[in-house]
Parts: C-alpha cells; sequence; structure tokens
C-alpha cells in the first residue's frame, strides 16, 4: 500500500546537547487512521510541526501528501476569522476559486463534521468540541490528503473528546484521508488503524493498536 | 469567557436572521454614517427624531424584545442620566448686566428716602411685562435652573450619544464582523490605484476582530490568577502593589505575543498567501432590490435632513 506519510531518519536539535528527534522513521498508509503516543518531551509535537513545515529538521527525509491539515491542541490558535464560515474559507484563497465554488466547499465541509447550520455563528460563542471540528472542516475544505491532529482531546471534556475521536475516525474512512493524530490518552487508541510508539526521539515501537495499549498498561502498572 | 458574554453591546448576533441583517453591509454602512453625520449643526427636533427614527427601526427589524431590551435599556438610561445633569448644569453663559444709571445715583436724586435702608440697598427691579412668551430661563426652584441654552446642550449631548452608540450597536448587531470589512475592502477598492495596500488593512481589521474575545479572555485569567492569589494588598503598600500590577501587565503583554505567533504559525499552516493578496471569498456583494429601497432611503434621508433639519 502506497504510504501518505514517510519519514525516514529525521533528526532535529534546538541545541546539539539536547536532540529532540534522532534517526526517527515511519510510515503511515494512505487512507488509514494512525495515531503516535509518547510521553512528554518525546517529540510528539515537534514531528508533528515538521510535517507541517512550521520547523525545518536538520536532516532527514520526509515526505508528505499535499495539501496538509492541521489540528493544533488549542483551537483559538487556529481559527483566525471572526465567524465560522469565514473561517473555513481562510485556506481557500489560495486556489482562487469563484466564490459558488467557495460557498460549495465550505457548505460541505461544515457538513461533513455536523456544523453546517452553525455557518454564522461568532467563533468565541462555540464551545471547545465545536472549535476543534471548526478547524477539522478547514482542512476538509481545502481537500487535504493528510490531516495531522496535536491532541486535540487535550482540552476537551470526556464525551466531547470520544466524539472527536469517532468523528476523524468515520472521516477518515469516508473521505479517504489520511491521518496521524498526537495523543496520550490510551482509550482513543481503540479508534485507529495503528499506532506509533515515540521514545527519546524515535520510534521504538509501532503496529497493532490493542498490542500497544496492552504494552503501555503494563508499563503503567510496573 | 464570561466577561465578553456579559457586555451586551456591539455583539453579532446570527439568528434570528432579520431584514436588517440581509441588507447589503456597505448600504447598512451608508446608513450608519448618515445617522452618524446628520446630527452635526442640526435642530433639537432633528437630533430628537434620530432617536426615534432608531428606536422605531429596531422594532420593525421584529428582532426578539429579550435580545435589545437590555442594550436600549443601558444607553437610554445613559442618556437620560447625561440629559438630566447637562440640563441642570449651569449653562455657562454669562450676560454681564449693566445698569444704565449709577445704583448710587438714583438713591442721590431721591435724597428724603435716603434714611430707609430698604430703598438704598440696591434692589431688583421688579418684573416687566413681556410682549412675547419668550423666557430665557425656563425653570427655576431653589438652586436648580434650566436655561433654554442649557436644555438646548442636554439634548444635543445626549441624543448624540445615543445615536453615536446605539447606530453603532444595530449595525454590528445584524452585521458579522468579515461582512463589515468585506464592505470596506469593496467601497476602498479605488484607493488601490493609488498602491494603497487595501486588502492588508482590511485583513488585519479582520483578524483584530477575532483577537478582542482573545485579549478580554487573556485579560481575565491575569485577573483571575491575581485574586486566587489572595494578596494582602494593605501589607503590600504602594510601592509592592505597584510592583504586582507591572509585574503582571509585563505577563499580559507576553502571553498576547506568544498567542499572536501561535495564530501566525497556524495562519501559515493553513494555506496563507501573501498579505495583499489573501482576500477571504466568503460575501458576495450584490445589491439586491431591498438593497436599491435602502439606497434611495438614504437619498430621502439627507433631503430630509436638508428641508427639516436646519
Amino acid at each position: 500500500m502506497p504510504s501518505a506519510i514517510t519519514i525516514r531518519d529525521l533528526n532535529f536539535h534546538w541545541s546539539q546537547e539536547t536532540p529532540i528527534l534522532q534517526a526517527c522513521t515511519l510510515e503511515v498508509p494512505r487512507g488509514e487512521f494512525w495515531m503516535l503516543l509518547g510521553t512528554n518531551g518525546s517529540g510528539k509535537s515537534t514531528l508533528l510541526r515538521i510535517l507541517a513545515g512550521l520547523l525545518v529538521p536538520q536532516s532527514g527525509e520526509i515526505e508528505v501528501l499535499p495539501p496538509v491539515g492541521f489540528v493544533f491542541q488549542n483551537p483559538d490558535h487556529q481559527l483566525v476569522m471572526p465567524t465560522v464560515g469565514a473561517d473555513v474559507a481562510f485556506g481557500l484563497v489560495e486556489e482562487r476559486l469563484s466564490y459558488r465554488q467557495v460557498r460549495q466547499r465550505v457548505e460541505e465541509a461544515l457538513a461533513a463534521v455536523n456544523l453546517w447550520h452553525l455557518q454564522r455563528r461568532p467563533i468565541y460563542a462555540l464551545s471547545g468540541g465545536q472549535k476543534q471540528r471548526v478547524a477539522i472542516a478547514g482542512a476538509i475544505a481545502r481537500h487535504s490528503e493528510v490531516l495531522l491532529l496535536d491532541e486535540p482531546t487535550a482540552l476537551l471534556d470526556a464525551e466531547s473528546q470520544l466524539d472527536l475521536v469517532v468523528q476523524v475516525q468515520q472521516l477518515v474512512k469516508s473521505r479517504g484521508m489520511t491521518a496521524l493524530w498526537v495523543t496520550h490518552r490510551l482509550d482513543e487508541l481503540d479508534y485507529c488503524d495503528g499506532a506509533f510508539l515515540l521514545e527519546a526521539g524515535h520510534v521504538v515501537d509501532q503496529g497493532e493498536p490493542a498490542r500497544l495499549k496492552q504494552r503501555l498498561m503494563q508499563k503503567q502498572v510496573a | 469567557m464570561d466577561l465578553l458574554r456579559s457586555l451586551p453591546i456591539g455583539l453579532y448576533l446570527e439568528q434570528p436572521v432579520s431584514w436588517l441583517h440581509r441588507i447589503d453591509s456597505r448600504v447598512k454602512l451608508g446608513w450608519l454614517l448618515s445617522f452618524l453625520l446628520t446630527p452635526i449643526a442640526a435642530n433639537p427636533y432633528w437630533r430628537l427624531s434620530l432617536v426615534g427614527w432608531l428606536l422605531l427601526l429596531t422594532v420593525l427589524t421584529r428582532l426578539p424584545f429579550r435580545i435589545w431590551r437590555r442594550q436600549v435599556g443601558l444607553i437610554l438610561l445613559f442618556s437620560l442620566l447625561l440629559f438630566v445633569l447637562t440640563a441642570f448644569a449651569p449653562d455657562g453663559i454669562t450676560v454681564p448686566n449693566q445698569p444704565r444709571l449709577p445704583v448710587e445715583d438714583l438713591s442721590f436724586v431721591q435724597p428724603t428716602l435716603a434714611d430707609d435702608p430698604a430703598v438704598t440697598a440696591p434692589s431688583q427691579p421688579a418684573p416687566l411685562p413681556q410682549p412675547t412668551d419668550y423666557r430665557y430661563v425656563l425653570f427655576y426652584q431653589g438652586i436648580f435652573r434650566i436655561t433654554r441654552r442649557s436644555l438646548e446642550l442636554a439634548i444635543r449631548v445626549a441624543t448624540l450619544m445615543f445615536t453615536l452608540i446605539y447606530s453603532t450597536n444595530l449595525y454590528l448587531l445584524t452585521t458579522a464582523p468579515e461582512e463589515i470589512t468585506a464592505g470596506i475592502d469593496n467601497l476602498l477598492h479605488p484607493l488601490r490605484r493609488f498602491n494603497l495596500p487595501v486588502t492588508e488593512t482590511v485583513l488585519t481589521l479582520t483578524l483584530s476582530l477575532r483577537f478582542i474575545p482573545l485579549v478580554l479572555e487573556e485579560v481575565q485569567n491575569l485577573v483571575r490568577s491575581v485574586r486566587t492569589r489572595a494578596i494582602n494588598w494593605k501589607k503590600l503598600g504602594f510601592r509592592g502593589t505597584t510592583q504586582v500590577w507591572v509585574m503582571v501587565a509585563e505577563r499580559l503583554v507576553d502571553n498576547l505575543l506568544v498567542r499572536a505567533e501561535q495564530i501566525a504559525s497556524a495562519m501559515q499552516v493553513r494555506g496563507f498567501t501573501t498579505p495583499n493578496q489573501h482576500q477571504v471569498q466568503w460575501h458576495q456583494f450584490q445589491l439586491r432590490l431591498w438593497d436599491g429601497v435602502a439606497l434611495v432611503g438614504i437619498g430621502l434621508f439627507w433631503v430630509a435632513r436638508w428641508i427639516w433639519g436646519g
């Protein structure tokens, strides 16, 4: 199966003494929903930021299918326009679409995350889960092949947390997208197709989510 | 974000959609400017009628009463307070009044009565019968005095405040922020010829509209953080207090800059082009029948101002 995200021997550090990513290698197959696990400071967020092009690695190879959609931990950092519809339309300027096409894309994207009825709502009047869904809609509207999510559920309550995972899982299946989801909540692992375990800047294990979950739970007990 | 929710003025209402929501934002901007500009050098009747028109307009939008009750109430109360204060305040006109003949002279003419203290004391002349019912002082009771001048000033200040705040509020209530900025972008289009960065300016304005809630939130978080620490202000003294607030202010600036940076990187990831090209296509400007009616209305409004507003 062709892969949507390929990383080979990636190295990144802020200073020579403290490397963050060391010879990191991973591959996410196209059309699948993978998660990235790891303790604090293991380099998960840095890896995602490199994939999004926000950071430039010192060495290594990266291949990501464009366009890439990114969902931040705190949606308030990423929603830039004052109301929902306009915010989803923000990422479409590049493609120089007509007004009608923009409208259609935005409505389609908002319908995909069940927020079609909130097009005119100001961002500040949304709940945390709704804001995350608007952020995802922004990526869908751009027809992103790859969706990168940086702990999107960290600021949500338990109920909206599971809602969001299920929704992303369905979106990946129905739209053939590829998603890489960073998390440290083990119960989210039940919804993905595979997972990576990142430790001290490189992948130490990968594969079946159920097996990884077992491994991590034993580790926590021990 | 309770600070923002408890501020009832100037928030956009996305539902229910009234006919005022549907009118083109540029036409509404024209009306807003008319409401703000026609009071200049107008008579009190025109100014008062503006308040009436605005209230009538609000009722005609058929927006639910609970939405505008508090806003109208607050602004009316404020304007009334302003009216009363200005009406009773001294009107500032000093009329230098000098009798044609010196008072001593009068007493000199009638030397026989000079011993009577009631006559020698300079007394007010008895009110003379007036030819018309014009009175400069409209109300005089104890220390309270309302004159024509103070009444006019009071009407002027109170109605100006009301139209200023309320017309803007009504505009913001029925127009989405990016609709406003897109309208401004569209109106400023001719300035592009002079190489002015119109789109960039308008984009900055749009982003700052989104930023206002974030700044309020940040301020609120900091205020809470100070409150939860149960600082004994009395013990701190003036110097200590100043130091604490300087620290808080520094923190606020820091946090806002961090936020700005995060948003900047988010914009980059989300496909930001260049400042002067990034024109978000979300509102289509197309003048419909009702926009035309509203435009003609602006014209009639100015004609009326010209004829009766003098």
